[in-house]
């Protein structure tokens, strides 16, 4: 509230609601998060709250949020119809949620929402705590990795909305953002390609840049030289590649060709511009918008078929390698790791080979979720 | 730590150490055990082999015939390769093949041969009865 009022104090007069003021202005401070301060003239695009019930149509206004991915190796593969073999990368695209709307409205020329996608899984117990309760207010569970995408309003998703392997078409195309592998301090023939000098005939130097510059350019080296220096763990893009399988149940998409960065490395993964233009000329199965409705439960990106688990047995219970705690015994969890789980995860979670706790939040008494409520309201307060 | 919400359940766990997805090289050999065939015969260098292609001509299929003599051979799961040499009227003629291809729809061994090289690519010099390999009964 008080940045508001501050807007109208400028010495340049009265500032319009809606724009934003200038950072650095009188009164407003450099590092105001001016961000999030909505609009409040228009309402926020329906699919902020709720998914539509049917596709909107793809068009060429259309702006997707994409994915976080991580690189889980290469493969070949043969086209049956022409026996055509060619490479292929396995990306796993680890429990993405949608965690937060940004309103970029005032900030960015394109005017638009931006969407925060959370992905993988870091143990809360690792995690500090506003990133904890960032992500339980979404109610999804800690996340690793947050990143932000540029989205059209057709394209909104609602926050906690999963976003998996489906979102994406088979046969459209993607831009794949990743960090390559690092190479360290490497020479000027392998950073940039240079030829070096001749191995024989008299010459004494083999792999060294020769010539820096000219004493027509001011005597000086110019800026920007090409020298050696650390090579890779820069983020390269690569553009166009295209989708050959999707399977959803596993959270797997396989891509024709190669991406940047090591396996286990993250990527991030849009949809490309060349999509709208292609697809209308062959009139393909266009991408849903805003997100594929019909999500498929996968196991959170597992990929192991082979690894079913089973609930504890009643011996195992008896002998104490687990515990079941219900109502408000379980308070004292101080020797314990805790996982946080809500809802399909939950029940995910009883179902692999781990000993575990299990606390029914459902049976607690008045007294008890008091004590709790209690306990748990200044810290809850801060996120508010 | 842990955060209730209304009305949802949380577990704890003791041994988090398996929770994590960890990127192995098992996933992608999980993958290509989809597409690998289960049918082949075991092939071996020396091997004379018959390999039924599927060709196609627009929406005509044909399976073509080749015979000949396995001279090499490269194991790596999915892309496992042969290589057939066979003699064409007096031209030798070698082909790899990709042996979980779904184009090639048989692969028959007709006849074994004792070799004790693993890849014979001595063969290319040689022509006529130098070319002969010692049968193998086993």
């Amino acid at each position: 509230m008080a940045l508001a009022t501050l807007w109208r104090l400028t010495a340049r007069g009265p500032v319009q609601n809606g724009l934003a003021p200038r950072l650095g202005q009188r009164g407003v401070s450099k590092w105001a998060f001016v961000g999030r301060i909505q609009d409040a003239t228009q309402p926020p695009p329906p699919g902020m709250t709720v998914l539509p019930n049917e596709l909107y149509p793809y068009t060429r206004q259309t702006r997707r949020c994409g994915v976080l991915g991580r690189k889980a190796g290469m493969m070949s593969m043969i086209d049956e119809a022409t026996g055509y073999h060619f490479g292929v990368t396995v990306v796993l695209v680890e429990r993405c949620h949608v965690l937060m709307h940004i309103d970029h409205r005032a900030q960015n020329t394109t005017k638009r929402w931006n969407m925060q996608i959370g992905a993988g899984f870091r143990r809360p117990h690792l995690t500090k705590k506003p990133l904890r309760f960032h992500c339980a207010k979404a109610g999804v569970e800690t996340k690793e990795k947050l990143i932000e995408f540029t989205v059209s309003d057709d394209a909104l998703v609602p926050v906690g909305t999963r976003i998996g392997a489906e979102h994406f078409v088979v046969g459209q195309k993607v831009d794949v953002l990743g960090t390559s592998k690092g190479k360290g301090f490497q020479g000027v023939v392998k950073r940039w390609g240079f030829s070096g000098q001749p191995a024989t005939h008299g010459s004494k130097t083999h792999r060294a840049p020769g010539s820096i510059g000219s004493f027509g350019r001011k005597g000086k080296v110019a800026k920007g030289t090409k020298m050696a220096g650390r090579m890779g763990g820069d983020s390269i893009g690569v553009f166009g590649l295209k989708i050959v399988r999707v399977d959803p149940k596993k959270s797997v998409l396989f891509i024709k060709g190669c991406i940047p960065g090591p396996n286990g490395g993250w990527v991030r993964i849009t949809d490309s511009a060349k999509n709208y233009k292609i697809l209308a000329a062959t009139g393909g199965p266009y991408p849903p918008v805003p997100t594929c409705l019909e999500p498929v439960e996968d196991r959170y990106g597992s990929m192991y078929d082979d690894m079913t688990v089973d609930p504890p047995a009643e011996d195992e219970i008896a002998l104490g390698h687990t515990q079941v705690i219900s109502g408000a015994d379980a308070e004292d969890f101080s020797n314990c790791h805790h996982e946080v789980a809500f809802g399909a995860e939950a029940e995910d979670m009883r179902s692999r080979r781990m000993e575990y706790i299990v606390y029914d939040n459902g049976q607690m008494d008045s007294a008890a979720q008091e004590k709790n409520d209690l306990k748990f309201q200044s810290q809850t307060d801060d996120i508010i | 730590m842990y955060v209730i919400l209304n009305n949802l359940t949380i577990i704890a766990n003791i041994d988090s150490m398996n929770f994590s997805t960890s990127i192995s090289p098992k996933i992608i050999e999980n993958i290509e055990k989809q597409y690998a065939k289960s049918d082949l015969p075991s092939l071996s260098i020396g091997d004379t082999v018959k390999v039924y292609l599927l060709i196609k001509e627009g929406n005509k299929e044909r399976v073509q015939v080749n015979q000949g003599v396995i001279i090499a051979k490269n194991n790596s799961q999915l892309t496992s390769t042969i290589t057939v040499r066979s003699n064409l009227q007096g031209v030798g003629v070698e082909r790899v093949y990709l042996v979980h291809s779904p184009l090639i729809k048989n692969i028959e061994v007709l006849r074994r041969s004792k070799v004790r090289r693993a890849k014979l690519y001595y063969l290319r010099g040689l022509s006529g009865k130098a070319t002969r390999l010692k049968q193998r009964f086993n």
